[in-house]
């Protein structure tokens, strides 16, 4: 019977995926690599943290060249056709991560918990927990393959 | 591709949230995942009074409530340890785990909180895929 095989690929059919920096993109999207099929998609999002009030407009084109890193960093490890991108604005980072989820269905979340970045440590604290424990959708947590220098397969030809 | 879902370990505290588990991982996992349920049993002095018969019985009562909600059979393992979500990756090692997948949202407030804490780090310490499934479904 293959509807249970279906179930879990469609897991990670239409996935969001919230990134911090080029680092941690190119990092979330290894891990990624071996999860994902062919016909999977991810969307990467970057999300610019409004604090409120006027935002700073230099600061928020700095924000978006960052993203546009990140983005090109998932595009260049998973390959254009796997990879859309959006850049969020929001108060909260894990309410604009869900709006992003809930406008294109997504099948889950999925991110990697550790990298270089300050924000990325942040995300292993209350963001990190926000996502997994206010989700109403499936949270996947993908570990962080290079930090560990061991992966479940060689990275030969897939 | 890697199958994330080949063969699963998934944590349960008690009765209560490993029914509420079964049924949200048959939802996700469907009849051809393997899945090891584990029962970590905290080694802490606020338990001392319990003998090991009354822990052994408390998580088969576990076992017995997530098989009653679950479609398909299951393994089961007892674990001690003192810090949760470590013992759970130690177990994940140990049965050969693709993934861990645990209902993040569990019942009393004080449960919540235990979970939390358990969720937060079992996010931060992961060293194989770890899926956080809601409660509600989908």
């Amino acid at each position: 019977m293959t509807a249970g095989a279906d179930r879990r690929a469609d897991l990670l059919a239409n996935v969001v995926v919230p990134v911090a920096s080029e680092d941690d993109a190119r990092r979330t999207a290894q891990g990624l690599d071996h999860l994902l099929g062919p016909d999977d998609d991810a969307l990467f999002v970057y999300v610019v943290e409004k604090a409120g009030g006027a935002p700073d407009k230099a600061s928020v084109e700095g924000r978006e060249a960052v993203a546009a890193d990140a983005f090109e960093g998932a595009r260049d490890v998973l390959g254009a056709d796997r990879v859309r991108t959006d850049v969020l604005y929001g108060t909260d980072v894990a309410d604009a991560v869900f709006a992003a989820a809930d406008d294109v269905a997504a099948s889950a979340v999925a991110f990697t918990p550790r990298g270089g970045s300050r924000w990325v440590q942040l995300l292993t604290g209350d963001v990190a927990r926000d996502i997994v424990t206010a989700s109403d959708r499936p949270v996947v947590v993908v570990p962080d393959v290079a930090a560990d220098g061991d992966t479940a397969e060689e990275g030969g030809p897939s | 591709m890697t199958d994330l879902f080949e063969r699963v370990l998934v944590p349960v505290a008690n009765e209560d949230v490993a029914g509420r588990a079964a049924g949200v991982v048959d939802e996700y996992l469907g009849d051809d995942a393997e899945v090891v349920v584990v029962h970590v049993v905290q080694d802490e002095d606020a338990f001392a009074d319990a003998s090991d018969a009354e822990w052994e019985r408390f998580a088969e009562d576990t076992f017995d409530a997530f098989r009653a909600a679950y479609s398909d059979g299951v393994e089961t393992e007892i674990r001690h340890g003192t810090d949760i979500p470590d013992t759970i990756f130690s177990t994940a090692d140990d049965v050969g785990a693709t993934a861990v997948a645990f209902v993040p949202r569990g019942g009393s407030r004080w449960r919540q909180l235990m979970s939390g804490d358990v969720a937060r780090t079992l996010v931060s310490d992961a060293e194989l895929p770890v899926v956080a499934l809601p409660k509600d479904g989908a």
